[in-house]
């Protein structure tokens, strides 16, 4: 399971290979005409960072710029489904559609006023509808929050907000929350709750949540490349976003959640994409690209003259939108066929209407037929649905109808009207048909260059009218749709279907508008190669979309982001300004009108993959648990796991595991509950680990805190791990432990270097200390498991402790542990075994089970655990 | 036992003064007690902004009035104007100076001052944004805390929208790709302004939610690049002009039932209807003080709106590029859009407020985004300033340039007639820091 088949280290390294073949020839025919060409400098976006070279010498391979893409429509609406089951139905700001997709247009557009109130309308609404009342807030939760009976002093289970906070916002997030944003809601909720109700509380943390830009954001920051200091590798939960939101446009499954870890390796993407591209997300996402990709969704909102076209209505504009989808859904997803069929396939998916459209009589209700051979439709451009999308309301566009192919299917560029030029077929001097009257407009040579781009095209269409129904004559003159695609003839739409099928544009093309799709911006210089290389994937593939798809989110470019730009000019030499990275903040220095030099660094996740994302030193400082032990990555691959040192175990499965002659327990333990205080013989002690003596008034020395845990893990029935000794029985010769099973005790594996990112002063030579406890208090929180323990178990950098997300922790003053023992006193004996059993004692004290500590210390004053007792279990 | 206590939680300041007054009677501050802004609430005849937008120009020769200087003639199509003519002037004869495409730097030429931002080189025909706000936005920045809406964005005719940037699809732009959209819905204007009763508990845990989320806003910024920077910057200004509402005592306007959508009858747009209907809605928010700023987008640059009461039976932009000479139908839209525009004034004439009405209090930029839409040019613009501007405007003045001049000139006339104290108007070619001063009391 952890065996080095599951993690493989991949080279971080873009492997570019700048084969000038592969190069787009992205001319195409041009437009002709200096004085077309010739236009004005404009201010151009800034989205590429590259300067412009004068040579022809290919920009060298770059990721593209990171953006902060706000969730479209879809994506909200997704979201929100799987973060709180509820379907949302209201309104929300209108996305936009920049260079055909609005996935594009959301890397750009901004929360204006107006959004914002909506989108807090939404939040709002959204959280009345998940918490409706009191039972729906419990279950909600996952637990109850206010313990009955209600007791005024505390009243509220702070490790059930704990809890509750922070899997809201690993799911809203899509990452594991920062202890400080545990914190802040948290905070909310118990000020919240005081002033109001819990209700009221609850709701204004899912609020929260739906209204961060973590949740409206599909935030991708990265990790710092230590080789490549202008990009950022993505972070695994980023990989997982970025490739779920892509293919369903919705956030990650928990199967893609379970993968993070691995999602650095292509294959493994690769994997994943097929397999969300076959769920009914997939389906729907990939379908509004390509909905997208034609304008379908504008089809409903066209204007079509009621007198000319009688037929045409709401049902039939929709059947339209549904014979072009079914056709995608068939070729694209169901048969992963070559997607140049797309272009020639003659079977339609029809309603009876627009059967009728189509000349086609004795359909009764919706199903597959082939289109009749004489009218010569072929694939998608002879539908009904292009035609009358792409005409006026009274009249035919072969200029609209071929500017959309050469725009959106070849993904070529054409110039608007020179500056000039009327761009009007002026109606007083329309003799003949639509196409005559072209013909002599293109006999102007300022119109000529663009509009023989176009019009052959456009051409080929032209049996077919604004509404997309068959004609034979355009007044009273028959219709000539004979046209050309760059010198390849056609006489219909079939043909003009098969020769932009034939056509190599076609494929690059689609290669192009599906990676904009997916990353969400428009490719610049740096990225021709890589998109080229998508191309030729695809042709090379059959032209299937699932290759496709697939080199798309093994490549590179979709694993990593350039490293943001910021304001760089500055007027002060010398001057500095703070400057962050993700995983600290620094400072930049103002050198030749230049800010440089930022010491920030970035990236909190730290994967196995030889990279030190999180910045501490030391690459790979990852442990992953594992059944029996954990497993420790070394030179970028988890080993296998590594066992424990424990002894055998008891279970309770009525048999005696451990050979103790006891069956079900230990140490004359027979019968345990969830916390418990377990009491042992001394010589059990020095027994569970030899360096603990428990007579001595220190027994809080890792030896101690192993012992414990395996004394613990031995008393079997579920009890998992514990701490002690809480006291010991002199007369006779006992001494007794806290042990905790793993709801109330949950054990994690982590590193001293992770420890000392909490509190610098825990390390292995000291693993249970006050400094360790704080380590491990706010390691704990910042898990959302609120305090904790240990260690437990120890190696020269993997250390093992313990979580209790159940506990309560209170500010004491170390005068009322003295007056419960003696030898409990601040500031010179605040940790050894007296202040332990005191804390415990303190702790049932106040009603609680038991309790730990200090977590941490201040002016006189521990922070003390207390964990409340188990529920009876029925 | 000694006393302890719960370990220390921080507490959000807005819950922590709430905590203070207790949630009973609740004292909610007036507006521009919160924000130090003066006095808002006692100014009589507080000064206002706005913008009337309608697309694809007008046939010029049929438009502009045949007289100038004040009581002056109108013409064909201005003709629906003559009811309110006295508080409307007219300028003729200037052109953008700024202007390279038709519809998208006539677009952000009148309302900016500037040339188009262009977005991507992939494609030249073409994907613009503004590049830098729109004018009814430099009026919001100047009127900020003064009224609940930093500004109110409505549309009237139907949008369809295209992939060719913001430009094309709206008026109001704090900046590039920034734009504040309209809302169509008379509904949803309705729900938004006059809907939901004021909860203050409520919305005191509202705003302390926005604090919440804009400390986020804020870190998150400062790991993002420079543009994801700006956009977050937007986000951080929105939710502080919500928090700053959420404060405010919106007070007790009503509009009585509630409003709803006005559908299609037979296919065919209700114009006039959703016209009278946004218009009322306006009217009311300006005069319950919510807002000092808005704009109208009547019908979106470019627009294809089929004037199907002025005979049309395709829609308009594609109907000014076929129509023959002189284009009946594309006048008889531009008429009745000047006929939608006078009962909307006409409205606010007949909103009384102090002692006068509300259009005495309004400065109106009326324009398009281009001269015609026949030969998309951009010279002898349409352009109107309405309403009389606390005093400063004239009115009833028709100002006709022998010089082509800029008509930036215009927009600045417009802009400090509601007493916005600009030094000047747009950018490089398009820059000016005169006004008209015939227009000008």
């Amino acid at each position: 399971m952890y065996g080095p088949s599951r993690i493989v280290c991949v080279p971080l390294r873009p492997a570019v290979a700048l084969v000038a073949g592969l190069l787009v020839a992205a001319a195409g025919p041009g437009c002709g005409g200096d004085s077309v060409k010739t236009r004005a400098p404009q201010l151009v976006d800034t989205a590429d960072p590259l300067p412009q070279t004068d040579d022809d010498t290919p920009a060298p391979w770059g990721p593209m710029p990171a953006a902060a893409r706000r969730l479209t429509d879809a994506r909200y609406r997704a979201s929100v489904a799987s973060l709180l089951d509820l379907e949302y139905a209201g309104d929300l700001p209108l996305d936009y559609d920049l260079h055909g997709y609005v996935t594009v247009g959301a890397a750009g557009v901004t929360v204006s006023p107006y959004d914002l109130e909506i989108y807090e309308a939404a939040a709002w609404s959204l959280a009345q509808a998940a918490v409706p009342s009191a039972d729906a807030r419990d279950l909600r939760m996952g637990c109850a929050v206010v313990a009955p009976p209600a007791d005024a002093d505390r009243s509220l289970d702070l490790g059930c907000i704990d809890r509750f906070v922070t899997d809201l916002l690993e799911r809203g997030f899509r990452r594991p929350p920062t202890a400080e944003e545990v914190d802040t809601l948290r905070d909310l909720y118990v000020e919240v709750a005081e002033l109001a109700s819990p209700d009221l509380a609850t709701q204004a943390v899912i609020a929260s949540v739906l209204l961060s830009p973590h949740f409206l954001y599909i935030v991708e920051v990265g990790a710092t490349d230590p080789d490549v200091p202008d990009e950022r590798v993505l972070t695994e939960w980023e990989l997982a976003s970025r490739l779920s939101y892509f293919l369903t446009d919705a956030p990650p499954d928990a199967e893609l959640r379970s993968a993070i870890g691995t999602l650095h390796d292509p294959e493994v993407r690769s994997a994943h994409a097929a397999r969300l591209l076959a769920t009914e997300a997939g389906r729907a996402a990939s379908t509004r690209f390509f909905v997208e990709t034609l304008d379908l969704d504008r089809l409903d909102a066209v204007d079509k003259d009621a007198e000319l076209y009688p037929t045409d209505s709401p049902s039939l504009r929709s059947a339209m939108v549904g014979e072009l989808t079914a056709l995608w859904q068939q070729l694209a997803l169901e048969e992963d066929a070559d997607l140049r069929l797309l272009l020639t396939s003659e079977a339609a998916r029809v309603t009876p209407e627009l059967a009728a459209l189509y000349g086609i009589d004795d359909v009764a209700s919706d199903t597959w037929v082939t289109l009749p051979a004489d009218q010569a439709r072929g694939g998608l451009l002879g539908r009904a649905g292009f035609s009358a999308l792409q005409s006026t309301a009274t009249r035919t566009s072969p200029t609209f109808r071929g500017k959309f192919v050469r725009m959106r299917l070849l993904c070529e560029d054409v110039p608007p009207p020179p500056e000039d030029v009327i761009p009007s077929l002026d109606g007083a001097s329309g003799e003949g048909t639509l196409r005559e009257q072209l013909e002599q407009h293109m006999n102007d040579p300022a119109c000529l260059p663009c509009h023989q781009m176009m019009d052959p095209l456009g051409f080929g269409l032209e049996h077919l009218d604004a509404l997309g129904r068959w004609r034979d004559t355009d007044g009273s003159a028959p219709v000539d749709a004979s046209g050309d695609l760059d010198g390849v003839p056609f006489t219909d739409a079939r043909g003009l279907g098969a020769a932009v099928a034939a056509d190599p544009r076609f494929g690059s093309c689609l290669a192009r508008q599906l990676h904009r799709h997916a990353v969400g911006g428009l490719e610049g210089e740096r990225q021709e190669a890589e998109v080229a290389d998508l191309g030729a994937a695809l042709q090379a593939g059959g032209h299937r979309l699932s290759t496709l798809v697939a080199a798309i989110v093994a490549s590179d470019g979709f694993a990593r982001v350039a490293a943001p730009t910021t304001e760089t000019s500055c007027e002060s030499p010398g001057a500095t300004r703070p400057c962050a990275g993700s995983c600290s903040d620094g400072v930049e220095t103002c050198v030749g009108e230049i800010w440089q030099g930022c010491t920030a660094t970035s990236a909190p996740h730290e994967a196995c993959d030889g990279v030190d994302a999180d910045c501490d030193g030391i690459a790979d400082d990852v442990v992953a648990s594992c059944p029996d032990g954990i497993a420790v990555c070394t030179d970028g691959e988890l080993e296998e796991c590594v066992g424990l040192d424990r002894s055998p175990r008891e279970t309770c499965d009525g048999v005696d595991n451990d050979g103790d002659g006891t069956i079900d327990g230990d140490h004359g333990i027979e019968h345990a509950m969830a916390v418990d205080v377990i009491t042992v013989p001394l010589a059990a002690v020095s027994a569970a680990h030899e360096g603990c003596d428990p007579l001595a008034a220190d027994t809080t020395l890792g030896a101690c805190g192993a012992a414990a845990n395996r004394i613990c893990a031995a008393a079997g029935c579920g009890l998992s791990t514990g701490y002690g000794p809480v006291a010991i029985d002199l007369v006779d010769d006992r001494a007794s432990f806290v042990c905790l099973d793993a709801e109330h005790a949950v054990t994690v594996s982590t590193t001293f270097s992770e420890l000392q990112s909490h509190h610098g002063g825990c390390s292995v030579a000291d693993p249970v200390s006050p400094s360790c406890n704080a380590s491990i208090h706010r390691s704990c929180r910042a898990r959302g498991l609120h305090a904790g323990f240990g260690s437990l178990e120890h190696g020269s950098e993997t250390v093992l402790v313990a979580c209790t997300p159940t506990a309560e922790v209170f500010q004491v003053p170390y005068d009322a542990l003295t007056t419960l023992d003696a030898e409990c006193s601040w500031p010179d004996a605040i940790f050894d075994r007296a202040c332990r059993g005191a804390m415990h004692t303190w702790c049932v004290d106040q009603g609680f089970a038991t309790g730990h500590g200090p977590l941490e210390n201040w002016e006189g004053d521990a922070w003390i655990a207390c964990i409340p007792a188990p529920e009876a279990s029925p | 036992m000694s006393t302890w206590r719960r370990a220390p939680l921080s507490r959000r300041t807005l819950l922590r003064g709430l905590m203070r007054g207790t949630a009973v009677g609740i004292a909610l501050p007036a507006l521009e007690a919160m924000t130090g802004r003066g006095v808002a609430h006692a100014q009589a005849s507080p000064d206002r902004f706005g913008v009337w937008f309608w697309g694809n120009g007008v046939k010029a020769d049929r438009w502009v009035p045949t007289t100038t200087g004040a009581g002056w003639t109108p013409n064909e199509a201005t003709a629906p104007l003559l009811p309110v003519r006295d508080y409307v002037s007219v300028v003729s004869g200037c052109e953008i100076k700024t202007a390279t495409h038709p519809h998208h730097s006539g677009m952000t030429g009148i309302l900016t001052g500037q040339r188009y931002h262009q977005l991507g080189t992939v494609r030249d025909t073409i994907a613009t944004t503004f590049a830098g706000q729109s004018v009814d936005q430099i009026a919001a920045d100047a009127f900020e805390g003064l009224s609940p809406f930093r500004s109110l964005e409505l549309g009237v005719t139907r949008f369809r929208g295209t992939d060719e940037g913001s430009t094309f699809q709206h008026l109001s732009h704090n900046g590039p790709n920034n734009f504040n959209a309209s809302e169509y819905s008379p509904r949803r204007v309705y729900e938004r302004l006059f809907g939901v009763p004021a909860d203050p508990q409520l919305n005191l845990v509202r705003a302390s939610v926005l604090d919440a989320v804009g400390g986020q806003v804020g870190q998150l910024s400062r790991r993002l690049g420079h543009a994801d920077q700006l956009r977050l910057e937007q986000h951080l200004d929105s939710l502080r002009t919500l928090e700053t509402r959420l404060e405010a005592d919106i007070g007790a306007c009503t509009f009585g039932d509630p409003v709803t959508d006005i559908p299609d009858v037979e296919g065919l747009e209700q114009i006039a209807e959703k016209s009278r209907v946004m218009s009322s809605l306006l009217a009311l928010a300006l005069a319950c003080d919510l807002t000092r700023v808005f704009s109208v987008q009547y019908s979106t640059c470019g627009s294809g709106v089929i004037f199907w009461e002025a005979g049309a039976t395709d829609g308009l932009h594609s109907t000014c590029h076929t129509e023959a000479n002189p284009q009946p139908i594309v006048h008889a839209a531009t008429t009745l859009t000047m006929g939608h525009l006078a009962e909307f004034l006409q409205t606010l004439i007949d909103t009384p407020e102090g002692d006068g009405n509300l259009l005495d209090r309004c400065s109106i930029l009326c324009t398009s985004e281009l001269t015609d839409g026949y030969t998309h040019s951009n010279a002898d613009f349409p352009l109107l300033v309405a309403g009389l501007g606390n005093g400063r405007l004239r009115g009833g003045t028709h100002y006709r340039s022998s010089s082509a001049e800029n008509t930036s000139h215009g927009v600045l006339t417009a802009l400090r007639g509601a007493g916005v104290a600009a030094t000047g108007f747009g950018a490089d070619d398009g820059y000016v820091e005169t006004t008209i001063s015939a227009l000008e009391t």
